[in-house]
């Protein structure tokens, strides 16, 4: 007589195949359509003038592709956030109304690997979708940006700029082009989605309903996007800034304990659309959060999801 | 028993995410406080703006999408501005710097509104009495220049605020305050735009009293830069008449006619349109007269162009000047 073969708590095969199945899932609900119109937003941009840019005295190329950026990441954001809180939120509940969920935990698969593979299975859409965004981005960038360099270029030659003041500003108008700053920028939308992925799939193990997922999902988005200034609050200093009262104390400390700190990972998008400075050290710490948060509220989701019963 | 689980779970939830959000917040406030210093992340909205916001930008800056909901507001402030709403248009733009501080453009554009549109609507408003078109307007350019101030505190490597505040107080259908106008160009003297360097000299050599430090500027820019400056016809004129002032020193450089102008044709015309702006808005005279007058000695000048002999406001453009040379 044969010994039933044991299943390991945790095997990453298991959870590619969940999550393989996951994008598939997903790709038949036709998501990737949504980017038919954000596509036609970024070649749209290519066209789109501000009213006051006119005359070369009024050039002021580095604004017009920090708009660009900005209108462009800013889709991004809002795609990808919420496609992340959607799709998980629907995640459960479908495989539970079409019964796929019985079929998936009556085989030996523990339920860790379910969520997991779950919550990879969402990230990878919104990687794939984002990368496409990304291409677009980047080549409609691009191509703004060579016009704006030749225009701004012939300008300052022409008023008498010296040599190196034209290298300057070129350099200047290049760094509002495609850089590994901006990508950055994409990256920690990136991340703050799967986070936000994350949130939902701990949600949607206690929630009765897909609608409570989504709206919840999104209050804590929000809550979250003003998380530091409830924290700020609380580190304030007492000879310099004004110190909250009781009240504001006890609610400013529940939200900065409870709520994630979304207003890091879109600092990190805005700077990156200002080609500001970010640093590769940002970078991995934002990463190491978003990790943290991920692990946290996964881990969490295992806890509700493995006595559910079904 | 579900609902004694579901208690469980929500207490069990709550006691992670506290005990986890205990130990995470210090590092959390101090990558916050990192990102601010390095202005990675944008400073606290103040809380009397929060109230002028609208509730798209609200959603916007809870949204993380401050620099977007920014460029959307400035878009609709388009509107105030060509309704002249200009008390709407200054809210608008106190919504929009707040939201994106570090971002010159808006600063600029908001001091722009305020101290050029808004100021000229009131000086020219038939609404208004006198008196109160000139009150309003000294506010509203008052209100630019407090606009271009405050930019300059969030981004002061950003000259173009100052070249835009020195425009301002020294144009000479506003209420030209050239000491203040000196102030702020001579901040921005050390811009790499040729234009924003010179601006100074030009505001100086305005200033009864200030002759021989504009003679010293001229000096210094035509050390540092002689192709680029050399171009502008006020430079050239202002090279050679600023050298004319007794009050110099014996041994100062003295750059004569044929070293600065290509032509003496060239130089009669630059000299000619030099000494209007002499009379229009008190450039320094110098001895231009006795320069103009060697000239039309030397050149033969026809009496429509010899502003001695035809009192003109017109400038000579190039052009015209050939045509009715050649043409005499």
């Amino acid at each position: 007589m044969s010994r039933p073969a044991s299943t390991s708590f945790f095997s990453p095969r298991r959870v590619l195949i969940i999550a393989q199945s996951t994008v598939t899932q997903l790709v038949r609900m036709k998501v990737f359509y949504f980017l038919a119109p954000i596509a036609l937003l970024f070649l749209g941009m290519q066209h789109f003038d501000m009213p006051w840019y006119n005359g070369p005295e009024a050039l002021q190329p580095e604004q017009e592709l920090r708009m660009h950026k900005n209108i462009c990441l800013g889709a991004m954001m809002v795609f990808s956030s919420m496609f992340a809180i959607v799709s998980t939120a629907l995640l459960i509940p479908g495989d539970i109304e079409d019964r796929t969920l019985y079929t998936i935990l009556c085989k030996p698969v523990p339920r860790l690997d379910y969520l997991v593979g779950k919550l990879l299975g969402v990230m990878a859409v919104i990687f794939i979708a984002m990368l496409v965004m990304d291409v677009l981005m980047v080549v409609t960038l691009h191509y703004r940006m060579e016009a704006k360099l030749v225009d701004a270029m012939e300008y300052m030659k022409n008023i008498g700029y010296p040599e190196r003041e034209i290298e300057a500003g070129r350099a200047d108008i290049t760094s509002h082009g495609p850089t590994l700053i901006l990508q950055y920028g994409v990256m920690s939308h990136f991340l703050k989605a799967s986070v936000l992925a994350a949130v939902a799939l701990l949600i949607s193990t206690f929630s009765t309903s897909t609608l409570f997922t989504i709206a919840t999902s999104g209050m804590i988005w929000v809550i979250g996007e003003f998380q530091s200034i409830a924290r700020d609050g609380l580190f304030q200093d007492p000879v310099l800034g004004d110190t909250p009262g009781l009240a504001e104390r006890i609610v400013g400390t529940l939200i900065s304990l409870i709520f994630p700190d979304f207003q890091l990972f879109s600092s990190i998008s805005d700077a990156a659309a200002r080609a500001e400075n970010i640093l590769p050290a940002d970078m991995a710490q934002l990463g190491w959060l978003a990790a943290l948060y991920i692990g946290i509220y996964v881990v969490l989701s295992w806890f509700v999801f493995s006595d559910k019963e079904f | 028993m579900k609902r004694f689980k579901t208690i469980r779970n929500l207490i069990v939830i709550a006691g992670v995410l506290a005990g986890t959000g205990y130990l995470r917040m210090p590092h959390e406030q101090k990558f916050t406080e990192d990102l601010r210093e390095r202005r990675i992340m944008q400073p606290r909205i103040p809380s009397e703006t929060w109230s002028e916001m609208g509730q798209t930008s609200l959603a916007g800056a809870f949204g993380g999408l401050r620099s977007v909901m920014a460029s959307m507001v400035s878009l609709g402030a388009y509107d105030h501005f060509e309704n002249s709403e200009w008390y709407d248009l200054q809210k608008d733009y106190e919504v929009i710097t707040a939201l994106d501080p570090y971002n010159p453009f808006y600063w600029e554009h908001g001091g722009w509104h305020m101290g050029w549109n808004a100021a000229s609507w009131a000086r020219r408003n038939p609404d208004f009495s006198p008196a109160k078109r000139r009150i309003m307007e000294l506010k509203y350019i008052e209100m630019g220049d407090a606009f271009y101030r405050e930019g300059l505190k969030y981004n002061p490597d950003a000259k173009k605020l100052w070249f835009e505040m020195g425009s301002m107080w020294s144009h000479e259908f506003k209420r030209p305050d050239l000491e203040k106008a000196a102030d702020a160009f001579k901040m921005a003297r050390d811009s790499g735009n040729p234009v924003y360097r010179r601006r100074y000299l030009f505001t100086i050599a305005r200033i009864p009293g200030r002759e021989i430090e504009a003679y010293e500027e001229t000096m210094r820019l035509l050390r540092e830069n002689p192709e680029a400056h050399l171009r502008t016809p006020t430079f050239r004129s202002l090279l050679v008449v600023l050298a004319t002032n007794p009050n110099l020193p014996e041994d100062a450089l003295r750059p004569t006619i044929d070293q600065v102008f290509r032509t003496k044709e060239k130089a009669y015309q630059d000299l000619y349109n030099y000494r209007q702006r002499v009379l229009d808005v008190d450039f320094y005279a110098g001895q231009v007269d006795r320069l103009l007058k060697e000239l039309i000695v030397e050149l033969d000048v026809p009496d429509t162009l010899n502003p001695f002999v035809t009192k003109t406001t017109a400038r000579i453009h190039t052009e015209k000047w050939r045509e009715k040379y050649e043409n005499e």
